[in-house]
């Protein structure tokens, strides 16, 4: 079930909502752990709602992972066979995800090196495998270094199948989870808690359907027409990558949102996910802002397992090469991914050798003034900008046909509309043919939009910002650069349980909501 | 949120406040406000309360009863629109007759069609990829026409550089419930257009039993011979396409037709580009395979006349109830070409008669090309 669907916002959410505090009414039923029970149920009909065959594995999963889960930590006290059983449970999970995630692509490259034509049916990937894998594996090296607590199957289920994380994330710890539910405040329902989750999960939704799914329309447009081998401008080329850049943000941040919105209605606080990434002014600022909770995962399952940085400087970047190539990989079967995880390893590695350099002439990064922190920041988001190409585009042909354009070796033209403002740049050789009937992108709404929306990246505080004091993160999102009058004006913005905010929220819920189901014109120009 | 604090706040940071005691004196403030959850359902319910009636009134996705408030039905996407009102007739009509064409054929009215059942489902922009979906997919819904309509467009038989496009799932286009009927900003938008008058087609409008009516006042057409665009090559490849039609629908009958094209444009944008004999080989190849093959754009009385169309490519509904005449037997005003009637050269010899007579009216004669060698500059299939 998708969060930005009626049958999610009108029927199930509130009567998950308002079942849960029902049973959560009557003492006897939490000690009976009811409202656990219906949650779980809750889980497994969202789960199961778009395609129930998706159920029988996560059940497999979530029952293989417990039960060893549950050896690591109560039978076996060290020796080998723990060790075998974790390294089973790893080869377990690591097996499930290459087959229905990796097996086609795998297959498909043996092929091609050997010449062979070895046909394998296609695998539909589960839905959400990428991310219940990835708990389970850290709950597993928990078990395994005997931190983990003796949760219940009912608990443990619970902890992969909570609806609002279960498919996009964030990745949860079940440290940071499973132990809200043994706090019986929990259990009392209060209308502050809602209102403040709600107003969330509304933040969430509007950034979602009115921002990425908008500018998702032209940055579609400028990729499809590129994969189908069209010449896009420079104008379109920027916009495509733009576009893509503002959708992935306001998506992905969106529904993270949206689930700590939903989470935060029950009275679950959910870790941050998303600080203002394009607000970065270096690549390892981005990525400790940036789907905060998978940056975690990596470092502490993968990064610090491999050696992290105790084990020399070129160990160091290596490590992190080879993290952000498995980071990469993890968001699709595809060599683009693999070539944007290496090249945001590369990144990493330039930017920890430049703050090495500028450490070694004695300069204190801290103190960086605002022009040093501006280009830092350009050069961040620029380099972004770059790697999303690579991601988005199926291709690499593809990707670098839309990087040449926006390098301006097909020539730069602007929008026509441009043109009486930057008419005296035609003397450099800039024309004003920027958008072709053949892409079919609006070019004022997508300039405008891409504006407005990179304004908004740019220059208003998050969702959990807006919060104020009322933030329902597991951790505070902190603004690093923010002198004292903006963040004094941003005060008195801030959300606030009150009149004011209660009409604001319905509109942004009512605007939301009609803009659920796109309906377009048909445009036609031949006929 | 207190404007007056907000502004109070932000213009006197002159006098330093520490930002901790700033803000806990606004939470005093507020302490005793909170969200008001009655409020908010009262206000989100007006706000989805009016889009829906104002879209359940006008309707503009045909989802279940049209327009109710103004009669006027437009186009703003006959794939989504014809596709609802087709799931929603389909049962009580027992279609035996199906139009099927581009724009050009959407302002032919089915109730012309005497003692038949015709749907109309000719859309803006149908090549003949779309025709073969929505003809399978009436298929799929058990219909089983006797008679089917074509409307040809020369334009399918030149050479273009066609991006391919995804799929299409015509299921996915009817619209899946109430919710997204009425409760959707783009239908505001629609049903606000529709309120306005604003119609996507200057030429026409359907009307409260979705049929076209022809606008009291279209735009004036004004004809004019022009320097013709580049020249194209041939290519009928469509031909089998258009062909193949018949075996989703084999034991109907099949009449294709050419809708008119003002003599002007054919002057320019056909005769002028060298397309003629191309166009007249492909109408002539499918008048072999149709039962019937009418051709309607060469000059006569009706494309000679600039008040029957608005563009010189959409004719009025009272052209179109003469066409509809015509495909049905009846005769007419010598207004079309029986293509399958006559052999290729008989037919290209009447039709550049005709466009030679035009010419000579118009006192246009140096456009003429005396030669009466055929000339198809045909794609090279082998570099395809």
């Amino acid at each position: 079930m998708l969060f930005n669907s009626f049958e999610f916002v009108f029927l199930f959410l509130p009567i998950t909502i308002a079942v849960f505090f029902w049973l959560a009414r009557d003492e006897q039923r939490i000690k009976r752990q009811n409202p656990i029970t219906w949650l779980v149920l809750a889980s497994f009909f969202f789960y199961g709602w778009w395609n129930p065959l998706n159920l029988p594995l996560i059940i497999i999963s979530m029952l293989v992972n417990y039960g060893l889960g549950y050896l690591l930590g109560n039978v076996f006290e060290r020796g080998k066979k723990k060790k075998l059983i974790f390294i089973l449970g790893i080869i377990f999970n690591l097996g499930l995800i290459c087959y229905f995630k990796y097996a086609n692509f795998i297959v498909d490259n043996i092929n091609q090196v050997t010449g062979n034509d070895i046909i394998i049916p296609t695998i539909v990937i589960p839905l959400g495998i990428s991310f219940y894998t990835f708990q389970q594996i850290a709950y597993l090296v928990d078990a395994y270094r005997g931190e983990t607590k003796e949760y219940n199957l009912q608990q443990y289920v619970l902890f992969v199948l909570f609806f609002p994380q279960l498919i996009a994330g964030p990745i949860v710890h079940h440290k940071e989870v499973l132990p809200q539910f043994e706090n019986s405040e929990l259990y009392k329902f209060n209308k502050q808690t809602l209102a403040i989750g709600l107003s969330i999960f509304i933040a969430g939704l509007f950034k979602k359907v009115i921002f990425a799914d908008r500018i998702a329309e032209y940055s579609n447009l400028a990729f499809t027409a590129a994969s189908q081998g069209v010449d896009l401008t420079f104008s379109e080329s920027w916009v495509g990558a733009l576009g893509y850049t503002l959708q992935l943000y306001f998506d992905f941040s969106g529904y993270s949102d949206m689930a700590i919105g939903a989470a935060y209605m029950l009275g679950i606080r959910l870790p941050l996910n998303f600080n203002s990434p394009y607000k970065a002014i270096s690549i390892v600022d981005f990525w400790r802002r940036w789907h905060i909770t998978l940056s975690h995962f990596l470092r502490d399952y993968l990064y610090i397992p491999l050696g992290g940085s105790r084990k020399g400087s070129l160990r160091r970047y290596l490590n992190l090469v080879i993290t952000m190539l498995l980071g990469g990989l993890w968001h699709g079967a595809g060599w683009t991914f693999v070539f944007w995880g290496g090249l945001h390893g590369i990144y990493l590695v330039i930017n920890h050798l430049y703050r090495s350099l500028r450490q070694a002439l004695g300069h204190n990064l801290r103190n960086d003034g605002w022009l040093l922190r501006g280009l830092g920041w350009l050069t961040t988001f620029l380099a972004v900008v770059i790697s999303w190409v690579f991601f988005r585009a199926n291709n690499f042909a593809t990707a670098i046909s839309i990087l040449k354009s926006m390098f301006g070796f097909n020539g730069i033209q602007l929008a026509p509309f441009l043109e009486s403002y930057l008419g005296f740049l035609r003397n450099i050789g800039v024309g004003f043919f920027g958008f072709s009937v053949n892409v079919g992108i609006s070019q004022k709404y997508a300039t405008f939009g891409i504006l407005i929306l990179l304004f908004i990246a740019w220059c208003t505080p998050n969702t959990q910002q807006w919060m104020g004091k009322y933030n329902p993160t597991l951790t505070e999102p902190i603004e690093y650069y923010q002198s004292q009058w903006q963040r004094q004006f941003w005060q008195y913005l801030s959300w606030r349980p009150n009149t004011i905010w209660t009409i604001i929220v319905a509109g942004l819920t009512s605007l939301s909501l009609l803009c659920f189901s796109r309906v377009s014109e048909f445009l036609y120009f031949q006929f | 949120m207190n404007i007056r604090d907000v502004a109070s706040g932000f213009f006197r940071l002159g006098k330093r406040q520490s930002l901790r005691s700033q803000t806990i004196k606004v939470y005093q403030k507020n302490k005793d406000s909170e969200f008001n959850f009655g409020l908010y359902g009262l206000i989100t319910f007006l706000l989805l309360g009016s889009v829906a009636g104002i879209n359940w009134l006008i309707d503009p996705l045909w989802y279940s009863h049209g327009n109710i408030l103004t009669g006027q039905n437009f186009a703003f996407n006959e794939r989504i629109t014809k596709t609802n009102l087709f799931l929603r007739t389909k049962d009580k009509v027992n279609y035996d007759c199906i139009i099927i064409g581009s724009s050009r054929v959407t302002a032919l009215r089915p109730s012309e069609f005497k003692n038949k059942k015709c749907f109309n489902y000719a859309l803006k922009g149908g090549e003949i990829p779309d025709f073969v979906n929505y003809a399978k997919f009436i298929k799929e819904q058990g219909v089983k026409p006797k008679i089917v309509y074509i409307g040809v467009d020369g334009m399918n038989f030149v050479e273009k550089k066609r991006t391919e496009q995804p799929p299409l799932d015509i299921k996915s286009l009817a619209t899946q419930s109430p919710l997204q009927a009425y409760l959707s900003s783009d239908v505001l938008l629609f049903s606000t257009m529709t309120i306005l008058g604003l119609s996507p087609d200057p030429g026409n409008y359907y009307d409260k039993n979705f049929e076209p009516v022809d606008f009291e006042n279209p735009p004036t057409y004004n004809p004019e011979f022009y320097k013709p665009l580049e020249t194209q090559k041939c290519d009928l490849a469509s031909v089998k396409a258009f062909a193949d039609l018949r075996q989703v629908f084999p034991q109907a009958k099949f009449v294709g037709y050419v809708p008119p094209i003002s003599a002007w444009s054919i002057i320019n944008d056909t005769y002028n580009r060298n397309l003629v004999d191309c166009y007249l080989l492909g109408y002539h190849q499918l008048a072999q395979t149709y039962d019937a093959m009418y051709d309607f754009t060469a000059p006569s009385v009706i494309t000679k006349n600039p008040d029957n169309t608005f563009d010189g490519s959409h004719f009025s509904v009272k052209v179109n109830n003469k066409i509809a005449a015509v495909l049905q037997g009846g005769s007419g005003e010598d207004i079309e070409i029986r293509v399958d009637q006559y052999s290729f050269d008989e037919y290209r010899k009447i039709y550049r008669q005709k466009l030679r007579d035009f010419l000579d009216q118009n006192n246009e004669l140096q456009l003429w090309q005396a030669s009466d060698e055929l000339s198809v500059d045909m794609v090279d299939v082998e570099k395809q």
